[in-house]
């Protein structure tokens, strides 16, 4: 049986950077439960440790210098400044 | 001009000089601004001044279509049905994007989708479901909502969508329409919003056989910006497509599939009749058993997720699209930003993602799907030992009613059962119609081959598309 509470969908939550209403809290909790119940039928699965799980091949490509439009893509940003992001003092 | 003529009828009228590019352009302009405002199929239709291309030789001069909104174009708006990105500009076109415009393509707009291409009904889109041509009350199926609908009610004769564990063939199924998943990395994704990155693949929608793998021919071809893309020539897919299947051709009907709980009759049926179809063409039918292929939903749900929570962990308000909570200092900004800006339905997907890749867990869920992947990636490749080709209905169910199965996430999740299985395994299926049910809503079937089997998938289908009429026939009122 998969216990999947409240304090642990909060603790995901934060790492997620995701607020949840409070009153969405239950069946938010609700439906990951429901999936977590149904992804245990993999529980019953024992693939072979034979088998090729990754399909990785390196890629090469040619380590050539191309201009990039770093106005452009800064002007995309929410709040920028002097070709940099800017964001909120942590400090 | 007939709304719903192919895009080889519309090149050839333009060849014989019967109509020009541009009055084809303003023709499904117009069909667009008029239904649009019916179906939601696009989120924005360019200016019509803008519509034009300088290309004069190409294989889609003056043909019209639309992206999905995941999907760069240059200077527009890339939403991906998200309030997050609602005033984000794509800063370059994608590597599909720029191979379309170079055939001569006109793009019209960007269709609507489920946020993130996150849903199988369209309804979790930000801007508001799209509705099925066939009949309103339904849905046209997702993610590719948009260009799906857009396609089957005859506003344009093609359009991209992309999928990632049946957004592409579902909706083509549900709309009557043929869609095509690709072998992993055959076309490339640079320009592609991620999702779940193992299986994202761009896929054609179109009315008939022919134009899929006309619009597929010109996606295709290796992409140095996309290192997952497959290093394969251009390859021109209609070039097989004569009406005969290959002799001595072998077709394995996935017998699980039509065994499993829940298959609705009439979709079962139609399915057996293409079955039929086939056999009379001359293939030779096979049942096979393909008994690990129930795992994928759940290797599915583990894997898209834990991909989707690490891809989506980039919007958090500093790069791109909305701030939110600025004033509250760094780590209340992405939160603020992220809670408004993201749907329901993508926190849950962000929110199992981190749950199976948290310390403690990353062993029983993600290793555990990885593995079981393995499996069902073995097991197609042992069933291809044996036939050339798979086949299966592409849903186990009829179009959606709105508003209903999405009120129950687990039952829309496993609605994708059909289709999941190809993308865990990276190969190919096409999805063409194979009839309708008895209150007139599109069924759909699907081929089913080896990586890279493009070009035989394409010829049987077209074989047994041109031996059918349900390529035909129209939704009424467009």
């Amino acid at each position: 049986m998969i216990t999947f509470d409240k304090e642990e969908l909060l603790k995901i939550a934060e790492l997620s950077a995701l607020k949840l209403e409070t009153e969405k809290l239950d069946s938010f909790a609700h439906d990951l439960r429901e999936v977590l119940s149904y992804i245990s039928e993999l529980d019953a699965v024992e693939p072979p440790q034979t088998l090729d799980i990754h399909l990785h091949v390196n890629v090469f490509r040619e380590d050539k210098i191309h201009e990039s439009d770093s106005a452009r893509v800064l002007a995309q940003a929410p709040h920028q400044k002097d070709g940099y992001f800017v964001v909120p003092k942590i400090l | 001009m007939n709304s719903f003529l192919s895009i080889k009828e519309i090149k050839s009228l333009i060849q014989k000089k019967q109509i020009l590019p541009q009055e084809v352009i303003a023709f499904y302009h117009k069909r667009l601004k008029t239904f649009n405002p019916q179906l939601n199929v696009a989120l924005e239709l360019f200016n019509e001044r803008e519509l034009t291309t300088n290309v004069t030789q190409g294989p889609l001069v003056g043909i019209p279509g639309l992206l999905k909104d995941n999907i760069a174009q240059e200077g527009k708006i890339n939403s991906c049905g998200s309030k997050i990105l609602s005033n984000y500009r794509a800063t370059y076109d994608a590597t599909v994007t720029q191979r379309l415009k170079a055939a001569g393509a006109v793009i019209l707009g960007r269709t609507n989708m489920d946020e993130f291409a996150m849903g199988s009904s369209g309804e979790f889109s930000a801007y508001g479901p799209t509705l099925n041509p066939w009949n309103g009350k339904y849905s046209p199926g997702g993610s590719s909502s948009g260009s799906a609908a857009a396609v089957a009610a005859g506003l344009v004769p093609w359009a991209l969508g992309t999928e990632t564990g049946g957004s592409v063939r579902q909706p083509a199924a549900f709309c009557g329409i043929v869609g095509l998943y690709p072998t992993y990395g055959r076309f490339s994704r640079n320009g592609l919003v991620a999702f779940a990155s193992s299986t994202d693949e761009v896929g054609p929608l179109t009315r008939t056989v022919y134009d899929n793998a006309l619009i597929a021919s010109i996606l295709s071809g290796h992409d140095s910006l996309d290192s997952t893309s497959v290093s394969q020539p251009k390859t021109d897919f209609t070039k097989l497509l004569n009406g005969k299947i290959p002799s001595g051709l072998k077709i394995g009907i996935i017998s699980d599939a039509l065994q499993s709980q829940g298959i609705n009759d009439e979709v079962k049926a139609a399915f057996e009749k293409a079955v039929r179809q086939l056999e009379s063409l001359g293939a030779t039918i096979k049942t096979i058993s393909l008994s690990d292929l129930k795992y994928g939903i759940s290797v599915y749900f583990i894997l898209s997720r834990a991909e989707a929570a690490s891809n989506l962990a980039r919007f958090d308000g500093t790069l791109y699209g909305q701030r939110r909570g600025e004033e509250q200092g760094l780590s209340a900004m992405y939160i603020a930003t992220r809670d408004e800006g993201f749907g329901d339905e993508v926190k849950r997907r962000i929110l199992l993602g981190n749950y199976v890749l948290a310390a403690g867990h990353r062993e029983a869920y993600y290793a555990k799907a990885m593995r079981v992947r393995a499996l069902i990636r073995e097991e197609f490749e042992n069933a291809f030992s044996d036939v050339d080709v798979l086949i299966s209905p592409t849903t186990s169910t009829l179009p959606f009613r709105i508003g209903h199965e999405s009120k129950d996430p687990l039952a829309m999740y496993i609605s994708d059962y059909f289709t999941v299985p190809m993308c865990i395994a990276g190969i190919p299926a096409l999805s063409v119609p194979c009839g309708f049910s008895e209150s007139g809503l599109p069924i759909g079937f699907q081929f089913i081959g080896p990586r890279l089997a493009e070009p035989l998938l394409y010829q049987v289908a077209y074989a047994y598309e041109q031996s059918t009429d349900h390529h035909l026939k129209t939704p009424a009122g467009f």
